[in-house]
């Protein structure tokens, strides 16, 4: 376990922010205590830093998790990837939202894109390729995703025009439960 | 004899006719050719030597010894060639003297003397008439003689009462010369006061006189109406002033009660060639003279108003009106009562001839520097935005003051833009496009249906369009087009003050415009006036009532046709909910209506599309911002919380004290998604509770107690309605204490805001009495 180097950072933080713009601090300075992320295992974990202290009298090799692993850093061009774990801190700090129809949920939670009859609601100003999260009709977060088209794109799209890309969901949890840590 | 004499005359007539032709056809030769002047010199040097061999001659052939002929030497070629001059032209008809005269303005030296000539032509006329004088020296005119028993008797008569038998208008301007004569100073004061006065009643006498004849029968006195209109140009300084003033208004009056209900079409020269029946002909002949005055009175209207000289090119001047030199605040004075006739005239008689002149004269106006006359323009123009039912004029009036606006670079008052807002549109044509495009083209009548299909069509069509005719719905449509172009300019200037660089002073009222009119609004302004509206909250020059009129505006485009768009507008909930913060009782307590009012848009009308973080924190923030304002805010505020409790039943929550979730409520965020509202609790009602404003008091208990089933009165009202009802109301319950204790006192002095502490001057004064 060890804080992240100032490259990993960056790519991290860059990441982060794609969805939640500058609330990152919001995660950090928190009024119930300081958190922070630490990298274990090539994984990034966010935790209080009293826990964190605890959490390193465990030595590296049998420590398995602690906190809540926001996602990991591919070995080969170390890009971060972000797990759907990540999703319960990022969704309040939420900047572009995209709300899905029903029909379209579960569509989504088997991982695929969303068209645009799936289209439930689309924050204002959204551009293309902006990192968004996507919550279902009833305000429940369902996973990230990257917008395909901007919200004045998708007025004029088609139906069957894909509008957001997929990315994580919390079919995860079902699907992909010894990826997930 | 009388058939006798022209044939006699005629005859004797023929040779000194043909005489004259040929002088006359001479004098033209020379003037052409240039060579007048010679030959006026050869002529006079030949009569110069005539008169110096014989002057008693010429004295004799003249008549009249008392002519400057026997003056010296040295001035006698000048008479002489006056005395020829005046034969010269006394001989030809006065046209081709006064086209010879504009012939010879080459030269100016002779054109000088032409004048002096003239000049002197007109004294030697009245000489003439007017040399005998009566026995009690009184100026006498010579008539014919009469022949009586053989001797010829000389008649004369008075010149004064000649004169008074004169025409109107020589009678005024004889006038105007005498008193200009009459030797004032010798007046005391309080004589001086009383002979004005009896001038000033004449002069009103004379003006009733004559609007009362004009009203009584507008057709048979076309020419009172004239002299009235004369009397504008009064010139008399005593009087003028308030005659003027007199004049305008009951020729104002006048105009407003005799202009027919039509607009007067002034006839072409074919036309007036055509043979009509006698009626109609008088009726036409009146009509051009009544428009030739209305024509007439305006200009000299907009004369007063500009303050412009009167040019001497001008119809004005021909007509007998000119300058009267005042202090600038008489002339101020005079434009004023001008402009007031004008916008009554536009209001009273919109359909008339000249309104597009008046329009367009009175519009750049409602900018004037004097508020008097910039207030009254704006008034009338209110007027007709509510009067005008086919939006004919209110067009024209929005596209002039649209061209104002472009020319003076959106640098006018706020007060020309805020008339706009009492505009009374309640539906246009959004798709103008639609119209053309339902009717199928003709090529695709002809292949769609067959022959006898689209004779049956065409058929119907006809119909159809008779039975509108008959329905008079084509005058709907008409307005509907005209409401349309209306709001096309208005919302073009609206958008142009937007995207002006700098933060103009017209954006209070272009916003609150916008905020009314926004069903007018297409939807495909939308995501600009977004953009637009995203900059200036960002850029942190607009005020806070701005910042709120921008949210409610876009709230409202998106509550109307928006809601198909499925948008969520995050940005404007967090403008309104930081903008929220910032409203209390001490700076601005009218603004709490609007939040009342934006809430209310936001999230109860669009209560199946916003997310459960932003209610608990809006609910969390109304309560908390109740505290803060003035018993009508305070319960405005209730009451909309009050809404979100009851529609959204997860706000039970904020009940609780124990908290769910993660998070700690952080009051001052400016985001109400990131807040932690959930773990937030309504602690403020207890506050309320206890408050000293009965209806504040009543709504927290009920809220307090989540009981929906409250029987009062004020309940069931609206929350915006609520808040304009209790704004209407007095602070406190009518059976206060007359008298103010010390306690009260104590309290009431040193208010932080002036505002407020002004309000209660005004409404309780007792207590403040010192």
């Amino acid at each position: 376990m060890r804080p992240l180097t100032e490259e990993e950072t960056k790519t991290f933080f860059e990441k982060l922010s794609k969805y939640i713009g500058d609330s990152i601090a919001l995660l950090l300075d928190r009024q119930d205590g300081a958190y922070c992320f630490r990298l274990h295992k090539e994984r990034v974990y966010y935790i209080s830093e009293e826990l964190m202290k605890k959490a390193g009298n465990i030595a590296g090799e049998n420590l398995l998790s602690f906190g809540t692993c926001f996602g990991k850093f591919t070995r080969k061009d170390r890009k971060f990837m972000l797990h759907v774990t990540a999703l319960d801190y990022l969704a309040p700090y939420a900047k572009y939202k995209v709300w899905l129809k029903p029909s379209a949920e579960q569509q989504f939670l088997y991982g695929h894109n969303v068209v645009k009859s799936g289209l439930g609601r689309i924050t204002e100003g959204t551009s293309d390729h902006q990192g968004v999260i996507v919550y279902s009709m009833n305000d429940m977060p369902l996973g990230f995703g990257l917008a395909a088209k901007s919200t004045e794109a998708c007025r004029h799209a088609d139906p069957m025009m894909v509008v957001l890309h997929h990315q994580a969901d919390i079919g995860e949890y079902i699907r992909n439960e010894n990826a997930l840590v | 004899m009388a058939p006798k004499t022209p044939k006699k005359k005629g005859g004797k007539a023929k040779p000194r006719a043909s005489t004259a032709k040929v002088a006359n056809k001479k004098s033209n030769k020379f003037a052409k050719s240039g060579k007048l002047r010679k030959q006026r010199l050869k002529q006079k040097k030949k009569e110069f030597q005539k008169n110096k061999h014989d002057p008693k001659e010429k004295t004799l052939t003249n008549g009249n010894g008392d002519s400057g002929f026997d003056e010296s030497e040295a001035q006698a070629e000048e008479e002489v060639l006056a005395e020829e001059d005046i034969d010269f032209y006394t001989g030809q008809d006065s046209s081709f003297t006064q086209r010879f005269i504009a012939s010879s303005t080459d030269r100016k030296n002779r054109k000088r003397r032409l004048d002096e000539d003239e000049d002197d032509s007109s004294k030697y006329e009245k000489r003439s008439r007017t040399q005998f004088s009566g026995e009690d020296g009184q100026k006498m005119k010579m008539l014919l003689p009469i022949k009586d028993k053989g001797r010829i008797i000389p008649q004369m008569v008075n010149v004064e009462e000649q004169e008074e038998e004169a025409d109107e208008i020589e009678a005024e301007g004889s006038e105007v010369v005498e008193k200009e004569a009459e030797p004032l100073p010798e007046l005391s004061g309080p004589e001086l006061i009383a002979y004005r006065r009896k001038k000033l009643s004449d002069r009103k006498q004379r003006i009733a006189e004559l609007a009362t004849a004009v009203i009584e029968n507008p057709e048979e006195s076309v020419s009172k109406l004239k002299e009235l209109r004369k009397l504008l140009g009064e010139k008399d300084p005593d009087v003028c002033l308030t005659v003027r003033k007199l004049v305008m208004v009951s020729l104002c009056e006048i105009f407003t009660n005799i202009i027919p209900g039509y607009r007067v079409r002034l006839l072409t020269p074919q036309e007036k060639e055509q043979r009509m029946k006698q009626d109609t002909k008088k009726l036409m002949d009146y009509e051009a003279a009544l428009l030739l005055s209305y024509k007439t009175y305006l200009e000299y209207l907009e004369h007063t108003i500009t303050g412009k000289s009167f040019d001497k090119s001008q119809r004005l001047t021909r007509l007998g009106f000119c300058d009267i030199s005042l202090p600038k605040q008489n002339k101020t004075d005079l434009a004023i009562i001008a402009v007031q006739c004008m916008c009554k005239l536009l209001t009273s008689q919109p359909h008339f001839n000249y309104r597009n002149d008046i329009v367009n004269f009175l519009v750049p106006l409602m900018n004037h520097k004097n508020a008097k006359i910039s207030d009254a323009i704006c008034q009338a123009v209110r007027e007709i935005f509510f009067t005008d039912k086919s939006g004919e004029v209110i067009l024209e009036i929005v596209r002039a003051m649209a061209r104002l606006m472009k020319s003076r670079k959106f640098n006018v008052q706020p007060k020309v833009l805020r008339t706009l807002l009492s505009l009374k549109i309640k539906e246009i044509n959004m798709d103008q496009a639609g119209g053309p495009s339902k009717r199928m083209l003709k090529k695709e009548k002809f292949k769609k249906f067959s022959r006898r299909e689209r004779k049956r069509l065409k058929q119907s069509e006809e119909l159809e369009r008779e039975l509108q005719e008959t329905r008079a719905t084509q005058d709907k449509e008409q307005r509907m087009k005209v409401h349309t172009q209306i709001v096309e300019t208005m919302f073009t200037t609206f958008f142009n003050v937007l995207k002006q660089e700098e933060k103009s002073p017209l954006m209070p009222v272009v916003l609150e415009g916008l905020a009314r009119f926004t069903h007018l609004i297409s939807v495909d302004f939308f995501q600009d006036l977004y953009a637009v509206f995203n900059k200036l909250i960002g850029s942190g020059e607009l005020t806070q009532v701005e910042t709120l009129r921008c949210v409610q505006t876009a709230f409202r485009i998106l509550s109307g046709q928006g809601a198909a768009l499925n948008i969520d507008p995050m940005k404007f909930y967090t403008h309104l909910y930081s903008a929220m913060l910032a409203i209390h009782a001490g700076m601005s307590p009218e603004d709490a209506g609007i939040v009342v009012d934006c809430v209310d848009t936001a999230i109860i009308k669009r209560k199946k599309q916003v997310t459960q973080q932003r209610v608990l924190a809006f609910t969390k923030r109304l309560s908390s911002m109740a505290l803060h304002q003035l018993p009508e805010g305070a319960a405005g505020y209730i009451a909309v919380a009050r809404c979100l409790v009851s529609i959204f039943p997860y706000t039970d929550i904020l009940y609780d004290q124990e908290v769910e979730g993660s998070g700690v409520y952080m009051p001052y965020l400016q985001e109400p998604e990131h807040c932690h509202a959930n773990s937030a609790v309504l602690w403020e009602l207890h506050s309320l509770r206890r408050h000293y404003h009965p209806h504040v008091k009543r709504l927290a208990t009920a809220l307090l107690h989540k009981s929906t089933s409250d029987k009062g009165e004020l309940s069931k009202k609206e929350p915006s309605e609520l808040y304009q009802y209790l704004k209407k109301q007095d602070y406190f319950p009518s059976n206060l204490p007359s008298k103010a204790n010390k306690k009260t006192k104590a309290a009431t002095s040193g208010f932080r805001s002036q505002h407020f502490e002004e309000e209660l001057r005004t409404k309780y004064p007792q207590f403040f009495n010192e």
